[in-house]
């Protein structure tokens, strides 16, 4: 490998393991320090705005009903979720974040915006295409990559992460 | 007593709304805005105008301007997106985003 390749392999696995760390102590420092990341990845999934259900959020988080029925009930148990059953078929519970939810929701999603402007703002916006193009075919790649490692279930999330973007 | 005066406002609001299927007007989202500033930041809502800095003249931290927000959207049943949010300088700003996303 080229010395600049080295260097550059280096920085990329610096600010994967950085932003999982600041991540981690600016919630244990911050206003939600009785969250982890994991249960914050699982905020996000269920979105600010409508309930959903079970199956709709173990979908998205690449994740089994029964991992996420664990994971739920810890949630509850904070008041960052709640269960209702649905109004037309009470057989379904969907799950929407409470008050004190979304404002996890919206400061996690704060710090990524913060990052996101940090890099940009200096840049002109031909740098910024450029970026943005070299970061998606990055994420490409690894994602290729995760694909012949992953199982069935994590291999339909990242379908799913790639349709919808 | 202020628990009967919050009760009273949020009545008075929730009656205007529920009367008209049209956006809320600009002057029900301001005196909404200032009741809720008022009861986040344990101020009277005289002390705001549409002028006031949000952040420069008033305490209010990161946390308390997502409360605001969560709550604003809860009682007018709207999304506010993060970019909306970002344009926020003073409580006008605050009336005008509501606005803006009721009437969209």
């Amino acid at each position: 490998m080229e010395p600049r390749e080295n260097d550059f392999a280096e920085r990329l696995l610096s600010i994967f393991d950085n932003v999982l760390l600041t991540e981690e102590m600016a919630l244990s420092k911050g206003y939600f320090s009785d969250l982890s990341i994991a249960e914050l990845h699982t905020i996000n999934a269920i979105g600010p705005y409508e309930a959903r259900t079970m199956t709709e959020t173990a979908n998205i988080l690449g994740i089994t009903i029964g991992t996420l029925t664990v994971a739920v009930d810890r949630l509850v148990k904070k008041k960052y979720v709640e269960r209702q059953r649905d109004s037309k078929d009470r057989r379904i519970v969907r799950i929407s974040l409470t008050r004190q939810g979304k404002l996890a929701y919206r400061m996690h999603s704060k710090f990524h915006r913060v990052l996101a402007k940090r890099i940009f703002d200096p840049l002109s916006e031909e740098e910024r295409r450029i970026l943005t193009n070299t970061v998606e075919e990055i994420d490409v790649f690894v994602k290729e990559q995760y694909k012949k490692y992953s199982t069935g279930e994590q291999y339909k999330k990242i379908v799913r992460d790639d349709t919808e973007v | 007593m202020a628990e009967s005066k919050k009760k009273k406002t949020e009545n008075a609001v929730s009656e205007e709304m529920d009367t008209s299927a049209k956006a809320p007007a600009r002057e029900e989202i301001y005196d909404v805005v200032t009741e809720m500033l008022s009861e986040l930041l344990n101020m009277e809502k005289s002390e705001f105008s549409e002028e006031t800095m949000i952040f420069e003249e008033l305490p209010l931290d990161s946390l308390q301007l997502y409360e605001l927000v969560v709550d604003l959207e809860e009682r007018f049943d709207l999304h506010i997106s993060d970019e909306a949010i970002e344009k926020i300088r003073s409580i006008g700003d605050v009336v005008d985003m509501i606005h803006d996303a009721a009437n969209n």
